[in-house]
C-alpha cells in the first residue's frame, strides 16, 4: 500500500488483473459451443501491458498455454507496433511456431486504450474443436498437413470484422458453427478483458500499466530466483528415449540443466533431430514445460506472468524433435512436450528428491479421436482426455488419475454420449496400477468403449487416434519406489504394439479398452505405514495379492 | 424518549420510559457470555410503541436463523419486532431454537397458538457437511461406474502445487461402500441393458450388513432420461429395507454430466437422515409448546419450503444460510422504497454479495460446498474469503495480503486478547478509531494495545507507520470487497452505479462507505439491526415451489402445443403441492421461465415467458433470449439457432412488503437533533489524517437527522463509518441512508 502518493498500490491492481483474467475465462465457459472449452477447459487468458509482456493470467487454464502465453505477447508487438494498433481492432493468430506448436490453438487478441493511449491488451487461447487438415492424424509429415495455418493478421480492423477471413476459416473447417461460435466465444471474452482494462485504468487515472507491470513482474522474477538459488548450483544431465510410430529406431530427448546461483539453463543438445512424424515439439511448446516443473518446485503460489521466465534460459538445437523448424509436422508436440517436463522432474528428482513426485502416469497426457460415420453417411469424431495417475510425492502419495502437470478436465461419459455413437462399458480406476513406495504412485483408470451398434454405419471402421503414452517404459520410481503399471491399450482383449501415437481400427461389436498407467512409489515400500497399505487395501487401490507382494503385508 | 432496560429485566413490557412505568415493546437484543448463565447487558434500545392494551386477537409470525454462534430468533405481529440473540446450542440445536421461540413468544405476550407462521432458516445440512457428520451412505452406479465419484474431473484448482489434496468428495462413499449394478440407459433414453434387480437387493443388503449404511444414493447414467431403473431401485430398498434413506438422482438432480449428478445425490442421502431427525425434533418440540403452525424451511433459493418438501430434498438447505441474509438485506433496501439492490455480508471470516433486480433475487445453479460442486438453485452469490477476522500478511512478493486465512472466533483478532498476535481487519479497524473498544458488540472489552503491536509488526515489513499500515489493511479488503461486486453485476450485464448498496454482518457497515466509494455507488443502506437481518429476512421469504423439465429442442423446432403442456403440467403440479402445504390457492402467483442458449453452447440464460404463449411466442421468446444474451455478454448472433434446454415453473406467494417498522426499527420523530454523545480521533487517509470524530448512539437518532462525515454511529451489533464528506440521513424506515458523493477519487 503506497498510502503517501495515493496512488492506486500493487495490493489493489495486481488482484484486480488476475480477477479480470479469471472472470474472462468463465465468460469463455459460458459463451462457448465446443466440448473442448465447455467441458475440456482447454484454454487460457491473460492481461498483457502495451510493451506485450504478460502480467496476469488466469488460474483456470490449462498449463500447456500458461507457458506460452508469456512468448506470445513478445510476437504480437512485433507484428503489430503500437503506433499500428487500432481501438476495435481484434487481432488472429495459430502459426505453431508463433503461438502453441499447434494449428488448433488460435490466440484472440483485443487491445485496450485510455484516453485515445494504447494501454495493453487481453490476449486468450482456445484449442478448437478442429481447425482443417488430417487433424488428429499421427501418420502427418509437415504442419500443411495439420489445416489452415492463421498468420498474425486483423480479424476485426477498427471494429469492421474481416469477412474474407471469417469466410476463409468458415470453407476450411469441420464443425464450422462450433469453430465459429468458439472463435466468437473468444471474441467476446478478449472485449470482456479490454473493457475491464480500460475501466481499471480510468478508475484510477493511470497513463498506462507500465509502472505496475514492471513491478509485478520483478516481484515474480525475485521469488522465482529466490527458489532456483536454494537448489544447488551443478551440471545434470538426464536423456530419455521415445518411441514414435512408424519409425524404427527410439529417439533420444535430452537435457542439461546448469544452475548457477539464481539462474537456471537448460540445453536440449543431444535431442534427435525432428522426424516426419506430428510429434515435433516448436520452441515455445517446449519452453511452456521445461519451465512449468521448475515453476512448480521453486516458487508454486506466485501468480504466473513474464517475470516467471527471466531467470530461466533455454538452448535447443535448431531442427530438433524439440525445436523443430518449419515445415514440420507438429499436431500432438504434447507427446515430447510432456516428456521435456518428465526430464526436468527426474533431475530435480536428482538435486531435490525430497521436493517431487517420481515419475507421473499421466505424462503425457492421453487425448484421442474416435472418428466414425453414422448411418446417414454423417461423420463424427469422440474427442477425449484421460489421465493416468500421479507419482508418489513426498509425504504423500500421488493423485489417482489426475491432469497433471497438464491442467483440463475429461469430457463427461454423458455428454460424449449424447454427442457421438460411442458407449463406454466401464471407466474406473486400476488397482495395483500404482507403483508401490512409501508414498505409492497414484492409480491409473480404464476405459473401455464401443460402437453402439445400429448407431454408426455398417461396414465402416471406426478409427482411434491420438497421443499416448508409457506403454514400453512405465513411469519409474523415486527414491527406491517401485514403477507404476504400464499403458495398454487393447481391442477385444489383444493388446496392441506399444506406441506414443496409436491408429486403431475396429468395427463395430469391438471392445476397445485403454489402460492409463499408474504413477511412480516415491521411497522404500517396506518404509510405508501400514495403516496406509490397510487402508490402501480398505478402499480397494491395492489387492490383497498386491499387498503381499508390494508390501509383505499378510491379511491379520 | 430513551429507555433503559435495567438488568436484569423480568418482562420487557414493564419498562420505564421517559421516567413513566409503561407498557411497552421492545426491540432486545440480550448477549450472553460464554462460561455462564445467560446473562443479559444492559443494552440502551428504543420503546417503538406504548401499548396499554394487548390484544391477542393480531396474528404472530416467528422466525429464527441459526448461526455457528448465534441463533437470531424474530416475532412480529402487527408492525412490531422482537428480536433476540442466543447462543447456539450445538449438541441440541433443537432445545435452543425452543428456548428463544419461548422468551420471544415472553416478550410479545402472544400466546403459541397465536402463532401463524414459524419459519426456520437452518445450518444443520451444512454442518454436517463441515464436521463430516453425515450419515455413512452407500452409492449405487452402472456397473462400471463406480468409481465417477472418485474420478472427479481430473482438473486441479492450484494449477503450480505440488502438494494438493484430492479434489473430489470421496468421503461421501468411499470405495468399499459403492456398487456398481447392471443397467444401461442412452442417451436418447433408450433401454441399453435392463436392471438387474436381484443385483440391486443383494448390493443394498451387502451394504447395510458389511458396511452399517444409513443411506442409499442412487446414480445411474442418464436417469435423467428415464428414471425408471432410479425409481425402481428406491422401490425395492422401500420395501426391504424400509429404514434406510434413499436419494436417486433423477429426482435430486436430473440434469446430465454424471460427476456433478452424483456428487449432489450423494451429498442430500449424507444429510438426509440428519435433517428429517431434527426436523421432526423440532416439530414435536413445538407441538410441545403449543405451537402448531407449519413449519418453512429456508432453501439455498432464497424461498421458503415446507418442512416436508425439504426432507423430500434436504440437499436444497445446504446453501440456504447466506441466503437468508441476502433475502434481509432485500427486505430492507425496499423497506426504503429501493429495488435494485446489492447486499453485502461481511462476516467473520468471509463475505457473501448478492443482487436484487426488480425485487427478485438473482438465481444460479452453480453452487459449490467446501470446494466440492453443489448443483442447484441457489441465491447467486459471490463469496470471498475476506471478513473482519481475516489476517493481514506479507507475501513473498512484498505484496501486503488480506485472508483467506482468519483468527476465527478463537482466539480472534489480536484486540480481543484472547492470544491472538495477527493483525486482523478489525484489528486495523480499532488502529484507525473507527470501533469503540469499550462498547463492541458481545460486551467484549477490545484491547487497543494489542491492536496496534499487531498492526505494528505488519507495518515494519512495509516501512509504513502504523496507522498508514491499518489504511493499508482496509484498502486491500475492501479492494478485494470491490471486486467481488463488481464482477457479480457486470458478469451478469449490470453496472454496480445503478444499485444502492445493502451492508449487512457486523463488519459491513464499517466499510460500506469506502467500498460504495470505490464503486461509484451513490446509495448505501445501513438497516437497524445488520447483525440479525438474517433471520429478519425469512420473514420476508416467498413461499416457492420451482419444477422443472428438460425441454431440449431448437427454436426453430418448438412445438408451441407441446411447451403449454409441459408448462401447464408443472403448474398444475406445483400448485398442488403448495395446496398440500396449506397455502391459500387465491394467493398464489406463478412465474414460467424457460432456460436458452444457443445451439451447442453448454450454458443457458433463463428467459421469462409470458403468461399466456401466443402465436409468436416462440419468437417473442427467442428475441428475448437474444438481448439478454446480448446485455450479459455484449455480443449476440441474430442468425445463429437458438434452442430451448429447460422449461421451469415457479409457483410461489409472495412475502408481505416490509412496512415501516418491521424490517427496519419505527424511528422516533421529533423536533430535538440528538447530539453526538462523544468524540474520539479516527484517521481517514494520508489526506484527511487523524480527524476529531463525532460519535454518535443510533438509539439517540432522529427521523430525517443529518450527519456529515466524518462520523461514528455506534450501536450494539454493529459501527457505521460516515467517512469524510459521506451524508448520512436516518430513515423513517430505521435504515441510516448513506449518500457518497462524487468525489475526485483515487488520487485522481
Amino acid at each position: 500500500m503506497n498510502a503517501a502518493s495515493n496512488q492506486p498500490s500493487l495490493d489493489i491492481i495486481w488482484p484486480r488483473l488476475i480477477a479480470i483474467a479469471d472472470e474472462m475465462a468463465t465468460t469463455m465457459f459460458r459463451t462457448a459451443f465446443s466440448h473442448d472449452v465447455v467441458e475440456v477447459h482447454d484454454m487460457s487468458t491473460g492481461l498483457y501491458d502495451d510493451r506485450g509482456n504478460l502480467i496476469a493470467q488466469t488460474w483456470l487454464g490449462a498449463t500447456g498455454h500458461t507457458g506460452v502465453m508469456p512468448v506470445y505477447g513478445q510476437n504480437l508487438v512485433e507484428a503489430f507496433p503500437p503506433e499500428t494498433v487500432k481501438p476495435g481492432d481484434v487481432f488472429i493468430c495459430n502459426d505453431p511456431w508463433l503461438c502453441n506448436g499447434q494449428t488448433a490453438d488460435v490466440f484472440i487478441t483485443t487491445p485496450a486504450f485510455h484516453e485515445g493511449r494504447l494501454i495493453g491488451f487481453a490476449i486468450n487461447t482456445v484449442h478448437h474443436v478442429d481447425i482443417g487438415g488430417r487433424k488428429g492424424s499421427g501418420l502427418s509429415e509437415e504442419v500443411y498437413e495439420e489445416g489452415l495455418i492463421i498468420p498474425q493478421l486483423r480479424l476485426y480492423d477498427a471494429g469492421v470484422p474481416n469477412e474474407m477471413l471469417f469466410a476463409i476459416i468458415r470453407r476450411n473447417v469441420r464443425f464450422a458453427e462450433k469453430m465459429i461460435g468458439d472463435l466468437r466465444a473468444q471474441i467476446a471474452t478478449g472485449w470482456f478483458g479490454s473493457r475491464e482494462m480500460e475501466r481499471l485504468a480510468a478508475e484510477f487515472g493511470m497513463e498506462d500499466l507500465r509502472d505496475p507491470a514492471e513491478e509485478i513482474m520483478s516481484r515474480t522474477e525475485a521469488g522465482m530466483r529466490a527458489g532456483i538459488a536454494e537448489l544447488p548450483d551443478g551440471e545434470y544431465s538426464e536423456t530419455m528415449e521415445m518411441e514414435i510410430d512408424g519409425i524404427e529406431e527410439p529417439q533420444t530427448l535430452a537435457m542439461k540443466v546448469t544452475i548457477k546461483g539464481d539462474e537456471l539453463t537448460a540445453d536440449l543438445a543431444g535431442t534427435s533431430p525432428q522426424v516426419r512424424r506430428p510429434v515435433n515439439c516448436p520452441i515455445n511448446y517446449t519452453r511452456a514445460y521445461v519451465a512449468l516443473p521448475l515453476k512448480m518446485v521453486c516458487d508454486p503460489l506466485m501468480p504466473n506472468n513474464q517475470g516467471t521466465y527471466r531467470p530461466l534460459h533455454l538452448v535447443a538445437p535448431e531442427g530438433s524433435l524439440l525445436n523443430p523448424t518449419f515445415p514440420a509436422a507438429c499436431f500432438w508436440r504434447l507427446a515430447a512436450g510432456m516428456l521435456v517436463s518428465e526430464l526436468m522432474f527426474r533431475i530435480l528428482a536428482r538435486i531435490a528428491p525430497d521436493r517431487v513426485p517420481a515419475d507421473s502416469g499421466s505424462m503425457p497426457t492421453w487425448q484421442f479421436y474416435v472418428n466414425g460415420v453414422r448411418p446417414n453417411g454423417e461423420a463424427f469424431a469422440l474427442h477425449q482426455h484421460a489421465f493416468g495417475g500421479m507419482g508418489g510425492r513426498p509425504g504423500e502419495d500421488g493423485l489417482a488419475s489426475i491432469s497433471f502437470p497438464y491442467n483440463v478436465r475429461d469430457v463427461s461419459i454423458e455428454w460424449s454420449e449424447m454427442e457421438t455413437p460411442i458407449i463406454y462399458e466401464a471407466r474406473e480406476l486400476i488397482p495395483d496400477s500404482g507403483g508401490a513406495g512409501e508414498f505409492r504412485g497414484g492409480l491409473g483408470q480404464e476405459l473401455v468403449l464401443r460402437a453402439h451398434e445400429g448407431h454408426v454405419a455398417e461396414g465402416k471402421p471406426l478409427v482411434l487416434s491420438g497421443s499416448a503414452g508409457r506403454m514400453r517404459f512405465p513411469p519409474q520410481g523415486l527414491l527406491g519406489g517401485q514403477s507404476g503399471s504400464f499403458g495398454v491399450i487393447s481391442v477385444n482383449g489383444e493388446p496392441i504394439a506399444p506406441t506414443s501415437s496409436p491408429e486403431v481400427r475396429f468395427n463395430a461389436g469391438d471392445i476397445v479398452s485403454l489402460k492409463l498407467p499408474g504413477g511412480g512409489g516415491h521411497g522404500d515400500p517396506a518404509k510405508r505405514d501400514t495403516s496406509r497399505t490397510r487402508s490402501d487395501l480398505e478402499a480397494g487401490y491395492v489387492t490383497p495379492a498386491g499387498a503381499r507382494d508390494d508390501y509383505g503385508h499378510e491379511p491379520a | 424518549m430513551l429507555c433503559y432496560l435495567t438488568f436484569p429485566t423480568q418482562d420487557p413490557r414493564d419498562a420505564i420510559v421517559d421516567g413513566c412505568p409503561s407498557r411497552v415493546t421492545i426491540p432486545f437484543i440480550s448477549y450472553v457470555r460464554e462460561n455462564g448463565p445467560p446473562d443479559r447487558i444492559c443494552t440502551p434500545v428504543r420503546a417503538l410503541a406504548c401499548i396499554n392494551d394487548l390484544e391477542r386477537a393480531a396474528l404472530m409470525r416467528i422466525a429464527v436463523d441459526i448461526g455457528g454462534t448465534f441463533t437470531d430468533v424474530v416475532g412480529s405481529r402487527d408492525g412490531d419486532v422482537w428480536t433476540l440473540k442466543v447462543p447456539s446450542s450445538p449438541n441440541d440445536l433443537s432445545s435452543g431454537v425452543i428456548d428463544g421461540v419461548r422468551e420471544v413468544l415472553r416478550m410479545s405476550g402472544a400466546a403459541p397458538g397465536d402463532v401463524e407462521r414459524f419459519v426456520h432458516g437452518t445450518t444443520v445440512a451444512t454442518n454436517a457437511v463441515l464436521e463430516g457428520k453425515g450419515a455413512r451412505v452407500g452409492l449405487l452406479m452402472t456397473e462400471g461406474f463406480e468409481d465417477v465419484l472418485e474420478l472427479g474431473r481430473q482438473k486441479r484448482s492450484s494449477m503450480y502445487d505440488l502438494q494438493m489434496d484430492p479434489e473430489a468428495p470421496v468421503f461421501l462413499a468411499p470405495g468399499r461402500r459403492r456398487r456398481g449394478i447392471p443397467e444401461r440407459v442412452g442417451a436418447d433414453g433408450q433401454i441399453i441393458e435392463k436392471l438387474d434387480e436381484a443385483r440391486v437387493l443383494r448390493a443394498v443388503t451387502e451394504l447395510v450388513v458389511e458396511e452399517d449404511v444409513q443411506a442409499i444414493a442412487v446414480c445411474f447414467l442418464f436417469s435423467f432420461r428415464d428414471p425408471g431403473h432410479e425409481e425402481r431401485c428406491r422401490d425395492i430398498i422401500a420395501a426391504e429395507f424400509p429404514h434406510l434413506d434413499v436419494s436417486i438422482s433423477s429426482q435430486v438432480d436430473p440434469v446430465f454430466r454424471e460427476y456433478e449428478r452424483t456428487c449432489v445425490t450423494a451429498f442430500d442421502a449424507y444429510v438426509r437422515p440428519v435433517v428429517a431427525r431434527y426436523v421432526q425434533r423440532l416439530e414435536t418440540a413445538l407441538a410441545e409448546i403449543g405451537i402448531t403452525a407449519p413449519m418453512l424451511i429456508m432453501q439455498s433459493r432464497g424461498s421458503i419450503a415446507s418442512s416436508s418438501r425439504v426432507i423430500d430434498r434436504p440437499v436444497t438447505t445446504l446453501l440456504s444460510g447466506p441466503a437468508a441474509g441476502a433475502l434481509g438485506g432485500k427486505a430492507a433496501g425496499e423497506s426504503s422504497g429501493i429495488q435494485d439492490l446489492i447486499t453485502f455480508d461481511m462476516g467473520g471470516t468471509s463475505s457473501d454479495v448478492a443482487m436484487a433486480r426488480s425485487g427478485r433475487l438473482s438465481v444460479s445453479n452453480e453452487g459449490r460446498i467446501i470446494g466440492y460442486p453443489l448443483r442447484l438453485p441457489m441465491v447467486d452469490m459471490n463469496t470471498i474469503g475476506a471478513g473482519g477476522g481475516s489476517i493481514a500478511w506479507i507475501d513473498d512478493a512484498g505484496i501486503l495480503k488480506v485472508g483467506p486465512h482468519s483468527a476465527g472466533a478463537e482466539p480472534g483478532p489480536a484486540c480481543y486478547g484472547r492470544g491472538g498476535v495477527a493483525a486482523t481487519v478489525t484489528d486495523a479497524s480499532v488502529v484507525l478509531g473507527y470501533i469503540d473498544p469499550g462498547a463492541f458488540a458481545g460486551g467484549l472489552e477490545l484491547d487497543t494495545a494489542a491492536a496496534e503491536r499487531a498492526v505494528a509488526a505488519v507495518a515494519e515489513r512495509i516501512n509504513l507507520s502504523v496507522a498508514e499500515t491499518a489504511i493499508g489493511i482496509h484498502t486491500v479488503c475492501n479492494a478485494a470487497m470491490t471486486d467481488a461486486v463488481r464482477m457479480l453485476t457486470v458478469k451478469r450485464g449490470f453496472d454496480p452505479r445503478d444499485h444502492a448498496m445493502v451492508m449487512l454482518g457486523g463488519a459491513g457497515p464499517v466499510h460500506g462507505g469506502i467500498i460504495a466509494e470505490m464503486l461509484e455507488i451513490q446509495t448505501l443502506i445501513v438497516p437497524p439491526r445488520p447483525g440479525v437481518l438474517a433471520a429478519e429476512g425469512l420473514l420476508h421469504a416467498p413461499i416457492e415451489c420451482d419444477l422443472q423439465r428438460t425441454y431440449l429442442v431448437s427454436a426453430a423446432r418448438a412445438d408451441l402445443d407441446a411447451m403449454r403442456a409441459v408448462l401447464d403440467g408443472l403448474e398444475a403440479t406445483a400448485r398442488t403441492r403448495l395446496a398440500d402445504d396449506g397455502i391459500d390457492e387465491t394467493a398464489v402467483t406463478i412465474r414460467r421461465s424457460a432456460d436458452m442458449r444457443y445451439l451447442g453452447q453448454s450454458y443457458e440464460l433463463e428467459v421469462v415467458l409470458p403468461d399466456t404463449l401466443d402465436a409468436d411466442g416462440v419468437g417473442t421468446t427467442v428475441r428475448a433470449f437474444q438481448e439478454r444474451y446480448r446485455q450479459v455478454h455484449g455480443h449476440g448472433s441474430l442468425e445463429e439457432a437458438v434452442e430451448f434446454v429447460n422449461l421451469r415453473v415457479v409457483a410461489g406467494v409472495p412475502p408481505t412488503p416490509p412496512t415501516h417498522g418491521t424490517i427496519g426499527q419505527a424511528a422516533t420523530t421529533g423536533p430535538a437533533t440528538a447530539e453526538a454523545m462523544t468524540a474520539r480521533k479516527a484517521f481517514f487517509g494520508h489526506d484527511a489524517g487523524w480527524c476529531e470524530t463525532p460519535v454518535f448512539q443510533r438509539d439517540a437518532l432522529v427521523v430525517d437527522q443529518e450527519i456529515l462525515g466524518p462520523a461514528i454511529i455506534g450501536q450494539p451489533d454493529t459501527t457505521t463509518v460516515i467517512y469524510p464528506f459521506h451524508h448520512c440521513r436516518l430513515e423513517p424506515s430505521g435504515n441510516l441512508i448513506v449518500t457518497v458523493p462524487e468525489v475526485a477519487r483515487h488520487g485522481v
